[in-house]
Parts: structure tokens; sequence; C-alpha cells
């Protein structure tokens, strides 16, 4: 029986999930439509409407329903919670507009059967949506029996690890299939490392016959900043176990080349939450107005999605207010020889493609409001390094790639400095620093300055 | 047609009895041993077709008994079924080292047991299957 929804929903658990919302949301809707010891006909099914498509616009903005959105627990939950009362919001401010359907609405009812029923849905389907489409990358490095047998593992354990391929070591000759393709050879990892996105590299080696190489392969993890673990024994062992068992779950010692500081890193998401989602509430009416004047000045779609390189290289859509004409590349080509900037950067002082609105809001960086979505969604942070485009990090040299180690932000170190009259080498320094002494005060300091830099609209281009 | 011989090494008797009693119902015939050296001394009168053998043993390891049991060229060739309740890949690899043929995940089940069974005896190269294979079933 398990197993027949486990293989019905395998690839579903999302789409069950927004079923069964929408249900409890309808089954809801009924239960606070009684009142005064009858069934109000008209209520429910407006009720029922408004908080489905409510829920459903919700869902679609923080992307709860995708397949993957590298979010954990604690912080999924967090985010349903929000949407439950971002729709309760939305709903009561309805109530005096539209009296006629709301009219024996019990709002309090509907809260009290809605929030469980979707929070419970939210963690049962959870461990089915863990198992479905892997998508932290792993490499292995080394495809002797440990090679081999951790990428087992790390298949079978069907945890969103997903291995993309192996690197041998010289010394090493192919004996047995592999689930995986081998990619190249373990001293080659610096090529591999700036063409794939590798969230963590296993270096399945033996300490005494491949030393070097693994040193080799250490290092330059280092540099780039991608994690990698190491055979936590090299020996073996009849009985004995470590200590702590938690050190080495699956027989690997896990490192990092960020400091680790893991409460501080919750506490910093719980604060990216919850000032993203205070921010949106309480900037809605400048939103929506700003919106508006785009939609009405402008031909063409409201937001502006560029893709941009996160955590670890995984791509995103960071999102903007449009500020721009739509056929903007192409009158690029068209404005090259009025460039006023040497090299690959374009800049124009009265730059005709943007718009009479974009002018404004790109002042005051109301175009970037939009990313406190992109903060929502858990792709970006409030403070950090800020993510640049595919083709910059293409020219990356290696230490500048460790810039994706961590989360990228809406504001950091060079933003609330002098801001354009930096250059890049000294950029990507700054951003270094920031990532090697991070800390939780820091990042408070850097969001309070930040706000002056905005308000008095000073440097924004 | 002769019944196939089969020498579970295990010291938890309840788990030897559980071993046993699956692969009698699978058509073995079985010996138990209940450490190494009760295992070494059954090796010097039979020639079982499998072995499969627990790694936490009371006195010499699981270890010991597939170096033992590789290093005599008379038992060389049979394959070995190693059964753990260690679950990294380091213990995995180290098994292979030795030469163990599979290994075998404990808890497991009965239909488990026999698919490794199965493929280690009647697979295509029955002598060393891969590991890989067994592990995909």
């Amino acid at each position: 029986m398990l197993t027949a929804i486990r293989n019905m929903s395998k690839e579903r658990a999302q789409k069950v999930n927004l079923v069964a919302d929408c249900a409890a949301l309808i089954f809801a809707s009924c239960a606070a439509s009684i009142g005064g010891g009858r069934f109000h006909w008209i209520v429910a099914p407006s009720l029922a409407l408004v908080s489905v498509l409510l829920w459903t616009i919700q869902s679609r903005l923080l992307r709860h329903y995708d397949a993957w959105n590298g979010r954990n627990v604690g912080s999924d939950f967090a985010l349903t919670m929000l949407t439950l009362a971002g729709m309760m919001a939305v709903l009561a401010l309805l109530r005096p507009v539209v009296p006629r359907y709301a009219a024996g609405s019990n709002l309090t009812t509907f809260a009290w059967v809605a929030a469980p029923l979707i929070l419970w849905l939210r963690l049962t389907t959870n461990w089915l949506r863990r198992r479905e489409i892997a998508e932290r990358r792993m490499l292995v490095v080394g495809i002797g029996p440990l090679g081999r047998h951790t990428a087992l593992e790390m298949l079978e354990a069907n945890d969103g690890r997903n291995v993309v391929g192996f690197l041998r070591f010289t010394r090493e000759s192919v004996h047995d299939r592999l689930p995986a393709p081998i990619l190249g050879v373990a001293t080659e990892i610096d090529g591999l490392l700036k063409e794939q996105v590798v969230d963590e590299v296993y270096i399945a080696g033996q300490r005494d016959a491949e030393h070097a190489e693994m040193q080799k392969v250490i290092s330059v993890c280092e540099r780039f900043g991608v994690p990698f673990a190491l055979p936590a024994a090299g020996f073996r062992f009849s009985r004995a176990e470590p200590q702590h068992q938690a050190a080495t779950m699956d027989g690997y010692i896990h490192y990092l080349s960020v400091r680790a500081k893991p409460v501080q890193r919750a506490i910093k998401r719980a604060i990216d939450i919850g000032v993203s989602a205070t921010a949106l509430t309480l900037l809605s009416p400048l939103l929506v107005t700003v919106a508006a004047l785009i939609k009405l000045t402008s031909r063409g779609p409201l937001l502006f999605r560029q893709a941009r390189v996160g955590q670890h290289g995984h791509q995103f859509n960071m999102l903007k207010f449009r500020s721009m004409v739509v056929n903007a590349e192409e009158l690029k080509a068209r404005l090259l020889a009025q460039n006023e900037q040497q090299g690959p950067v374009f800049k124009m002082k009265s730059d005709p493609r943007i718009t009479r609105v974009g002018r404004f809001i790109r002042k005051y960086s109301i175009d970037e409001l939009p990313q406190l979505l992109n903060v929502l969604r858990g792709e970006m942070s409030l403070v950090g390094p800020r993510p640049p485009i595919p083709a910059e990090v293409a020219k990356y040299e290696a230490w500048q790639r460790r810039r994706l180690s961590v989360r990228p932000g809406l504001t950091c170190v060079w933003q609330v400095s002098g801001r354009n009259e930096i250059s890049f080498e000294e950029w990507m320094y700054l951003d270094m620093q920031y990532i090697d002494h991070w800390s939780l005060q820091g990042d408070l300091q850097l969001l309070v300055k930040t706000v002056p830099v905005v308000l008095t609209g000073r440097g924004a281009s | 047609m002769r019944k196939r011989l089969a020498l579970v090494v295990e010291d938890n008797p309840p788990e030897r009895d559980m071993v046993a009693g699956w692969l009698r119902l699978e058509g073995f015939e079985v010996e138990t041993a209940v450490d190494y050296r009760a295992a070494v001394a059954a090796l010097t009168s039979i020639r079982p077709d499998i072995i499969c053998c627990d790694i936490s043993l009371p006195r010499e390891s699981g270890f010991d008994l597939v170096e033992h049991v590789r290093a005599n060229q008379a038992t060389a060739w049979i394959p070995i079924l190693v059964m753990s309740e260690r679950h990294s890949p380091e213990d995995m690899a180290q098994a292979e080292h030795v030469g163990a043929n599979a290994y075998l995940k404990k808890p497991f089940s009965r239909e488990r047991l026999e698919k490794y069974i199965t493929a280690l005896l009647d697979g295509p190269h029955s002598s060393r299957p891969s590991v890989r294979r067994l592990r995909r079933m």
C-alpha cells in the first residue's frame, strides 16, 4: 500500500500536495459558512474561490509546489505559515469590501480548519518530496571499490543527492561498471569545477596510495569554495564505532570552506524570511502602484527575469521590475556607437532604452524590490555577494569562484561602500573578505547601512 | 542432483538460525559456525558452495575469515557473502579489498538474501559477480 502511494506520486508529490491543499481550503470554506445554525450557500463557494485563488498565486510566487526548491523542512514550514497568514490577512481585508458575500462567513473557523490541515499536508508530503528529482550534484573522485560504493550508497539513499560523475586517480583503471560517467582525471578537477555545477566532492581515495592527488583535489576544492568529504577512517573495522556517530553519518567527514556557524546561519535564514515577508507586506501599496505605472506607461511584461548564478553555481531567475523597453537588447546594438565606457561594459548617461518610470524606480532601487521574493524562495538572502550573470562566472578566476560558496544577496559590502568607483578586482576582494569573516552581527550592520544608501538614491546605477 | 551446501558463520543464534532456515527453504544444505575458529575447522572437512559470514565475530573477525578462505588454494574459489550491520561505503570497500564478493547490509529480508545468493551462484559470472550488479537488483 505504502509503496503504491509512493510510486503513484513519485514525481507528483507537489501535485498531490496542491490538490489536497485546495481540497482543504474548500473544506475549510464550507466549515466557515456554517453560522447561526444554517449553511450560507452564497458564502461557501465565494470564500472557496477567493481562498484557492489567493493560495495558488502566493504559492506560485514562493514556488511552493516546485519539484525541488532546495529549502529545508524548517524554512519550508515557516513559509507555509507565512503564506497562510498572508491569505488570512487578505481575506480579512476583503470582508468589508464585499459584505454581501462575506456576511455569515467565520474567518476564525476558516483559519482553525485550514491551517492545521495545510501544515499537516505539507509535512506528510515532505518525505515524498525529498525522494524526488535529485538536485544536489555530487562528484566522486576515485573509481575503486570505495568510490563505487560511495556513489551507489548515495543513489540508494534517494535523498536528493545525485552523482554527476567520477574522476579517476591516475593509477586507477576501469574495472567495474559505474553508476555514472567518468569525467576525467583527478588532477583536472579545476577544469571540471569551472564547467559543472557541483555541490560537494567526495574524495574516495586511499591516503597512502593517492596522497598527492588527494591533496591537490582538496586544495582546488578549498580555492573554489566547494564543500568536500574525506573518508572518515581509511582503515578496516570489524566492531568499533565512532563515539559521535553523527559526525560520520555516511562514512565521510564533511568539510566546508566557509565558516559553518550553523546556529547563526539558521538565524540568518529566519531573519531573511521574516524581514522580506514584512517588507513585502509593508511596501505592497508602493509595489502595486509601481506595477500599475509600469503596465500603464509601457508595453510589455511587469517583471524582468534575468538568469543569475546562485549558491554553488545553481542558476535561478532574479526578479526586477522592468525599467527598459521590451526590445532593449536590439536597441543596444544600435547604440553601441555611443558607448561612454571602455571595454565590454555598456554604459550611457541618458540611455534612451530606459522608460520614464524606469528612471525613477532605478534611482531609488525600487526595481530591485521584487528580489524580496527571491529571498523568500530561498534563492537569495538579504545580505550576500550580488549574484553574477553566467557570462561573468565563465570569466572568473579560481579564487573568485568562491563567491558562489554562499547564498547571494540583495546588498553587500560593495553596495554600501563607494559603489561605482571600485574596480572589479577590488570588488571581488571585498566580497571574499565578507565571506571569510562572516558574522550575523556584520550582516545586520550592513543591512542598516544599506537603508540610507537606497533612500538617498546615492550611486545606484 | 547434489544439494548445494552453504556455510553460515554468525555468532548471534537467532540470526544464525534465521539465515540457515531461509537457505534451507531455498534448497540448501546448511552448515553453521559460531565464529572464525569453528568456520576454519569446518572448512577442513567440508567444501561449501557459498559462505555467508558476519563481520563482528567474538574472537577473530569476519575479515580474517575472508582472508583465510582466499589465502587457501583449496577454498579460494568459494563465493563469500558478507553480512554486516555496518553501512558505510568504507566498510564495503574494505570487504571487497579482502576478497568478499557481496555485501549485505543487516537487517535484510529473505527476498534480498535470495537475490544475492542467486546472483552469486547462478549469475552469468557465477565465480565473482560484480557487486554493482547485485546491488541494482
